[in-house]
C-alpha cells in the first residue's frame, strides 16, 4: 500500500509549485513573441521551451547528469558555444565598410560607453561588481558576448541577462529612433555621405589577421570570441574553404544555437528569475542601450568638427552591435529625412565595429574583475 | 542623361518604372533587397526613363547602372 502511495505521489503534478507555473507564463510570453510577433524566433523559441521544460518538477533535466545539465555544463559553463557562434558570425560579416572608412571604428567603440554607463548604474543600485559588469554588457546588444561574460562572472544571472539582451535587440527599432532624433537636426539626418571606396580582396584577408594580432595582444581575455570571429571571417574572405564557411554559418551555427537556447532557458528556475534583481537587470538594460546609442551619435557629431569627409551622425547610433538591425534602423531614418540618402553600408562600419568593441569590453571586464 | 546607380550590393526585387515613363524627383524607380531589408532607390531628379538595364532577380553592385533618365 505504501509503495502504491509513493508511486502515486511521484506523479509530477503534486510537486508543481506556483513558481513553476509563473515561469511557464514567461515561457508562453516568449513563445508568443517568437511565433506571433517574429521577435528573434531563432533564439527566443528554444530559450522559451528551455524555460518551459526545466520548470516541471521531478524531471531531473537540470540535475547533475540530466539532459539540460549536460547542455549547460558542457556547452556554456565551459564557454564552448558562444565562441562557436562567433565563428559563424565571422563567416557572415563583411568588414568592407569598416575597412573603407576606418574612423567608423571609433563610433563602434563609443557605443561601449553605454556598457560602462550601465555598469556604474548597476553598481550604484547595489549589484555586485560581477553582476554589474554582466548587466552592463547588455548595452552592447550582443547575445553570445553577454552569455560568455555571464558564464564567467555571474552564472546565476545568465537567464535574465540573455533574455534581456535578446529582447532589447528586438526592440532596437523602437529604442534607437527617438534618441537619435533628439540628438540630431533634420539637416544632419538628411546629409548624404560620399560613396565608399572599393575594398580589395587582399585588404579583406589581411583585416582579420591584423585585427587578431592587435586585439589579442591588447586584451588577451577577449581571445576566445575574437579568435573565432576572425577565423570565421578569414574562412569567408579567403574564398578557398567554401565548405567550412558554409558549415560555420549554417549547420554548425544552427546546431549550437539550439543547444545554447535550450541551455540558457533551462537556467531560469523560479528561484533565480522571479526576483527583484531581474527587474533591475531589465531596467538597467534599457539605460545601457540608450547610453550606447547616444554616445555613438554624439561622438559622430564631435568627429565632424575635425574631419573633412563628414559622417552623417545617425551612423553613430549603429554602434550598438545588433547586426544588421541597428544599421537598418539607421538607414530607414536617413531615407525618411532625405530619400536620396542611403546610409545602410555606411552604418555597417560602426555596426560591425560594435561587435568587436563589445567582445573587447567583455574581455576587459574579465581581466579587471577575475 | 542621369544614370541611377545601385547604392549598394543587392538583389533586384522589383522594377517600379517602365521605359518612357515620366518620373519626378524622389519617386521610387527600383526596389532592392539587401541585408534582409527592402531598399527603395529613388529618382534623383525629374525626367523620362530612357533605359532600364536590370530585371527582377538580378544581383547588382555599386557599379551597376539601374535606370537612366533623360
Amino acid at each position: 500500500m505504501e509503495q502504491l502511495l509513493e508511486i502515486f505521489f511521484s506523479i509530477g503534478i503534486f510537486s508543481l509549485t506556483p513558481g513553476n507555473v509563473g515561469m511557464w507564463v514567461i515561457a508562453f510570453v516568449l513563445f508568443y513573441l517568437a511565433i506571433k510577433k517574429g521577435v528573434e524566433p531563432l533564439l527566443l523559441l528554444p530559450i522559451g521551451f528551455g524555460i518551459f521544460a526545466a520548470n516541471f518538477p521531478l524531471t531531473g533535466l537540470t540535475d547533475e547528469g540530466g539532459l539540460f545539465y549536460i547542455f549547460y555544463h558542457y556547452g556554456i559553463e565551459t564557454e564552448l558555444i558562444p565562441p562557436l557562434i562567433f565563428l559563424g558570425l565571422g563567416a557572415m560579416t563583411d568588414f568592407g565598410p569598416l575597412i573603407a572608412n576606418p574612423k567608423t571604428l571609433l563610433l563602434g567603440a563609443a557605443a561601449q560607453v553605454g556598457v560602462y554607463g550601465a555598469f556604474l548604474g548597476a553598481l550604484l543600485m547595489g549589484f555586485t561588481i560581477n553582476e554589474a559588469a554582466t548587466i552592463g554588457i547588455i548595452g552592447g546588444a550582443d547575445g553570445p558576448t553577454s552569455i560568455f561574460l555571464s558564464a564567467n562572472l555571474a552564472p546565476h544571472m545568465m537567464g535574465a541577462v540573455s533574455v534581456a539582451a535578446y529582447s532589447y535587440m528586438a526592440l532596437v527599432p523602437i529604442i534607437i529612433p527617438p534618441i537619435a532624433k533628439a540628438l540630431t537636426s533634420a539637416k544632419e539626418r538628411a546629409m548624404v555621405m560620399t560613396q565608399m571606396r572599393v575594398v580589395s580582396k587582399t585588404e579583406k584577408i589581411v583585416f582579420p589577421v591584423a585585427t587578431s594580432i592587435i586585439i589579442m595582444l591588447l586584451v588577451p581575455k577577449s581571445a576566445p570570441l575574437i579568435a573565432m570571429f576572425m577565423l570565421g571571417n578569414l574562412f569567408m574572405e579567403s574564398g578557398v574553404v567554401e565548405r567550412l564557411t558554409n558549415t560555420s554559418r549554417n549547420e554548425l551555427m544552427n546546431i549550437v544555437t539550439i543547444i545554447l537556447g535550450v541551455a540558457v532557458g533551462s537556467t531560469m528556475s523560479a528561484a533565480t528569475f522571479l526576483t527583484v534583481k531581474t527587474i533591475g537587470i531589465f531596467g538597467m538594460g534599457v539605460v545601457a542601450f540608450a547610453f550606447a546609442t547616444a554616445s555613438g551619435v554624439l561622438l559622430a557629431k564631435f568627429m565632424n568638427l575635425f574631419i573633412k569627409n563628414k559622417v552623417n551622425p545617425l551612423i553613430g547610433a549603429a554602434g550598438v552591435s545588433a547586426v544588421p538591425m541597428a544599421a537598418r534602423v539607421v538607414h530607414n531614418m536617413g531615407t525618411q529625412a532625405n530619400p536620396q540618402n542611403y546610409l545602410m553600408m555606411h552604418a555597417m562600419g560602426p555596426n560591425v565595429a560594435g561587435v568587436i568593441g563589445t567582445a573587447v569590453a567583455a574581455g576587459a571586464f574579465i581581466t579587471a574583475i577575475l | 542623361m542621369v544614370q541611377i546607380c545601385s547604392p549598394m550590393v543587392g538583389k533586384v526585387l522589383s522594377v517600379d518604372v517602365k521605359v518612357g515613363a515620366e518620373v519626378k524627383k524622389n519617386d521610387v524607380v527600383v526596389t532592392l533587397e539587401a541585408m534582409k531589408m527592402q531598399i527603395k532607390v529613388y529618382a534623383p531628379s525629374d525626367g523620362e526613363v530612357a533605359e532600364v538595364n536590370i530585371g527582377i532577380g538580378d544581383v547588382v553592385s555599386t557599379e551597376t547602372v539601374l535606370v537612366a533618365l533623360k
